[in-house]
C-alpha cells in the first residue's frame, strides 16, 4: 500500500552494537556514540540495506493509525512511528528526517527524500554543534552595543543542525541597458563662466551565465537569513544519500523552484548592471533610462544545505542566529542596549566635540 | 549699627565705581566751537546727534572747530585732542573725531578704537566729502549735518560685520594720516561651540549608527557575483552616441578686492594709542 510506503521511516544502526549512528561533520563518518566505532558512509549502507527490510515489515501493521487524522490534517501532518521506542512522530508535511519526540532516536523518512523530491545533492555539515557554539561566542565579541550581561545571562536554548532545502540555479542572462550620460566642461575668460555640457546616448548589452545561485526552497526559512549565510562551496556537493541526515533535522521544499526566480533575477539585474559599471567611466553623470534582461536556460538543481539554527534566550525574548554549516559564517541579530549606545553617543560626541574645540583653538 | 556702616561704605564705594565713569563719559561736550562758526542751538542740535550715535552704536563722534592749529599738523592735533580729553567708548576708545581748522583750511578725521574699522580710509573720504561743498561754502551747521548723517551707514555695516570700504582717492587734495601699518577688519572667529557640538553630533550619529548595524548581520546579499561564471561576462555592444551639447555661460562676480586701496592706514599717536585718520583742505 501506497500509505504504508510512505509511512516508513529509517534509521542507520550501528552494525557492531545495534545503536543508532550519527553523521559527524568534523568526521564526515558516521559514528556510534555508545561503542566508539565510526564507519564509512558506504559501510553502514550495505549494512543497513537487508536490516531495513525488516524494519518496513515491523512499522506496516501500525501505520493505519496515521488514518484517524481528519482529512485535512492529513495533508500537513504525518505520523510514523519510531523504530527504537515504538512512539508515535507526528512531523509536518515538509519533514523529512528528525528526532523521535520521546527518546530522541535520529529518524528518517525517506518518502520525503524519494522520487521527484529526491534531492540532487546534499552538502554535508562540515562544522559540530560545538563550532556553532565558538560561533556564537564570536559574534557577541567586539560588540560595544550588546547589552553588558548578554553573554553571561542568554541561555542557548537550542542548537539545531539541519538540511535546509535549497534550489541552486544555472542560467544565461542577457542584458540591454540605454544610459544618458553627460560630460561636463567648464572654462572661463574675465568676464563670463562658461559651462558646456555634452549629452550622450550610451547603449550597453552584455552576456554572463551564472552558475548556481542559491535560493532556499522553505517557506519556513527566513529568506534573508538564508541569503546571510552564503556562500557555499559547491565543490563539496556529495551525491544525495540519506545517511548524511543521520543526527539533523531535514526538511524537503515546499517552494517551488519558479517561485524564487523572480529574486533570481533580481539578483542577476544587479550583478550585471555592477559588472557594467566599468564600461561607463568617463562620463560625469550616467542615469540609466532603460534596461531588459532576459534569462535563459534557467535550470534549478535540488539540494540539501547544512545550517546550524541557535536559538538563546534573553530576558524572556528568543534570538536566532543561523550558521552556514559548512563555513562556519554565522549571522544573526543582536540584541541593541539602549543605554550603551546612548552612553556611546555622548561620548563620542564630548570627545569630538572637545576635539574640534582645541583644534579651533590652535588654528585660529 | 555695624550692618549700617557697612551698607552705607558699599553703597559709597559703588558709586565711587560707577559714577566717574559715567560722568567723564556722558559730560564732555562733543561739539567744541573754538572758532565759534555756530549758534547754541545748532550746536546743542548736533550735541544731540552725536549722543544719539553714542548711544546707539558705542562710537564717540566729536566735532572740533579751531581758529589756528598753532603749527601742530592735523593728525597730530586731533588726536591729542581726542586722547587727552578722554573721549571714546569703551575699552578701545572707539570713536573719531571731526577737525576743522580755519587758519589752515584743514579738515581732519581721527579715528580710534573700532572707529578705525567702521570707517577705513575709504569711508573717511566719503563722509569728509560729503561735507566738503558745505564747509567751503561757510555752512559749517550744514557740513557737520552732512557728515553725522553719513555715519550711520558705516556705523551699521561694521556691526553687520561688513564694513564699507572700497578705494580711497588720493590725487585730489585728500590724504590719508600717517601709514605706519594698514589693517583690515577681521571677522572676530572665536572658538565656535556650537561648530563643534554639531561636529560631534554628526560624527557620533555616525559611529552610532554604523555600530548598530554591525548587530545586524542578517541581510539579504545583493547581486549574484560569487556566482557569475568565470570569463562568461562579455559585453556585446557597447555604443557611445553623442547626442548635442548645450553651453551656457554667467558673468562672472567682481572679485572683491577692487585693485589697490582698502583698509585703513593707522599710526600711533603721542599718547601711545592707535589712530586712523585722512583729511584734507576745504
Amino acid at each position: 500500500m501506497a500509505l504504508e510506503e510512505q509511512s516508513r521511516v529509517l534509521e542507520y544502526k550501528c552494525p557492531c552494537c545495534n545503536a543508532r549512528l550519527y553523521f559527524g561533520g568534523n568526521t564526515q563518518k558516521l559514528t556510534c556514540e555508545y561503542c566508539d566505532n565510526t564507519f564509512d558512509l558506504e559501510t553502514v549502507r550495505a549494512f543497513n540495506e537487508s536490516a531495513n527490510q525488516q524494519s518496513v515489515e515491523e512499522v506496516s501493521w501500525d501505520a493505519p493509525s496515521a488514518q484517524e487524522w481528519a482529512e485535512e490534517e492529513q495533508q500537513s501532518m504525518r505520523a510514523f512511528q519510531c523504530p527504537a521506542c515504538g512512539g508515535e512522530i507526528v512531523t509536518e508535511e515538509t519533514t523529512a528526517a528528525t528526532f523521535c519526540p520521546y527518546c530522541d532516536n535520529p529518524t528518517i523518512m525517506p518518502s520525503r527524500l524519494s522520487g521527484s523530491v529526491k534531492p540532487d545533492a546534499v552538502l554535508p555539515f562540515q562544522t559540530s554543534k560545538e563550532d556553532a557554539k565558538e560561533a556564537f561566542l564570536r559574534l557577541c565579541k567586539g560588540k560595544p552595543l550588546l547589552p553588558k550581561f548578554f553573554t553571561q545571562e542568554q541561555r542557548l536554548e537550542k542548537i539545531t543542525g539541519m538540511y535546509v532545502p535549497f534550489w541552486l540555479y544555472d542560467c544565461d542572462a542577457d542584458f540591454d541597458g540605454s544610459y544618458q550620460a553627460t560630460r561636463i566642461h567648464r572654462w572661463s575668460d574675465s568676464e563670463y563662466d562658461y559651462t558646456k555640457t555634452d549629452h550622450f546616448l550610451l547603449r550597453r548589452g552584455a552576456k554572463a551565465a551564472f552558475n548556481g545561485i542559491p535560493m532556499d526552497g522553505s517557506s519556513k526559512m527566513d529568506d534573508a537569513f538564508m541569503e546571510s549565510i552564503e556562500p557555499f562551496d559547491y565543490s563539496q556537493l556529495a551525491d544525495f544519500d540519506t545517511a548524511y541526515l543521520t543526527g539533523y533535522l531535514a526538511d524537503k521544499y515546499d517552494v517551488p523552484s519558479e517561485q524564487g526566480e523572480g529574486r533570481i533575477r533580481q539578483r542577476v539585474n544587479e550583478a550585471l548592471e555592477d559588472a557594467l559599471q566599468g564600461s561607463l567611466l568617463g562620463y560625469d553623470t550616467v542615469v540609466p533610462t532603460s534596461r531588459q534582461l532576459q534569462v535563459r536556460h534557467s535550470k534549478a538543481k535540488y539540494v540539501l544545505m547544512p545550517v546550524w539554527m541557535l536559538n538563546t534566550n534573553y530576558r524572556g525574548k528568543v534570538y536566532t542566529f543561523a550558521m552556514n554549516g559548512q563555513t562556519g559564517r554565522m549571522t544573526g541579530t543582536l540584541p541593541i542596549c539602549p543605554k550603551r549606545t546612548a552612553a556611546w553617543f555622548a561620548g563620542i560626541c564630548a570627545g569630538v566635540t572637545a576635539l574640534s574645540m582645541l583644534l579651533q583653538w590652535l588654528i585660529l | 549699627m555695624k550692618r549700617k556702616l557697612f551698607a552705607i561704605l558699599l553703597c559709597i564705594v559703588i558709586l565711587a565705581a560707577v559714577v566717574p565713569g559715567v560722568l567723564a563719559a556722558s559730560d564732555l561736550p562733543r561739539v567744541v566751537d573754538d572758532a565759534a562758526l555756530m549758534s547754541q542751538s545748532q550746536r546743542s542740535a548736533l550735541e544731540e546727534k552725536a549722543a544719539q550715535l553714542r548711544n546707539e552704536y558705542e562710537m564717540d563722534v566729536v566735532i572740533l572747530t579751531v581758529d589756528s592749529l598753532n603749527g601742530k599738523r592735523p593728525q597730530d592735533y586731533a588726536d591729542d585732542y581726542y586722547d587727552e580729553n578722554g573721549y571714546g567708548c569703551g575699552d578701545e576708545y572707539s570713536g573719531l573725531l571731526f577737525l576743522l581748522a580755519m587758519e589752515e583750511r584743514d579738515w581732519y578725521i581721527s579715528t580710534c578704537g573700532n572707529a578705525i574699522y567702521a570707517l577705513t580710509d575709504y569711508g573717511i573720504q566719503q563722509v569728509g566729502e560729503a561735507a566738503l561743498p558745505y564747509l567751503s561754502s561757510g555752512e559749517y551747521y550744514e557740513a557737520f549735518t552732512v557728515f553725522l548723517d553719513a555715519l550711520p551707514a558705516y556705523f551699521t555695516a561694521y556691526q553687520n560685520g561688513a564694513p564699507l570700504d572700497g578705494y580711497a582717492d588720493t590725487s585730489g587734495d585728500y590724504y590719508h594720516g600717517d601709514q605706519e601699518d594698514v589693517v583690515y577688519y577681521e571677522e572676530e572667529v572665536t572658538p565656535s561651540l556650537l561648530l563643534a557640538l554639531m561636529t560631534g553630533v554628526i560624527v557620533a550619529g555616525i559611529v552610532v549608527l554604523i555600530m548598530r548595524l554591525c548587530m545586524n548581520t542578517k541581510r539579504l546579499q545583493s547581486g549574484a557575483s560569487d556566482y557569475l561564471k568565470a570569463g562568461s561576462f562579455r559585453i556585446g555592444r557597447q555604443q557611445d552616441l553623442f547626442l548635442y551639447s548645450n553651453v551656457s555661460k554667467t558673468r562672472r562676480p567682481k572679485g572683491t578686492d577692487n585693485g589697490g586701496g582698502g583698509g585703513s592706514s593707522v599710526h600711533t599717536s603721542s599718547s601711545g594709542r592707535s589712530h586712523g585718520g585722512g583729511g584734507g583742505k576745504f
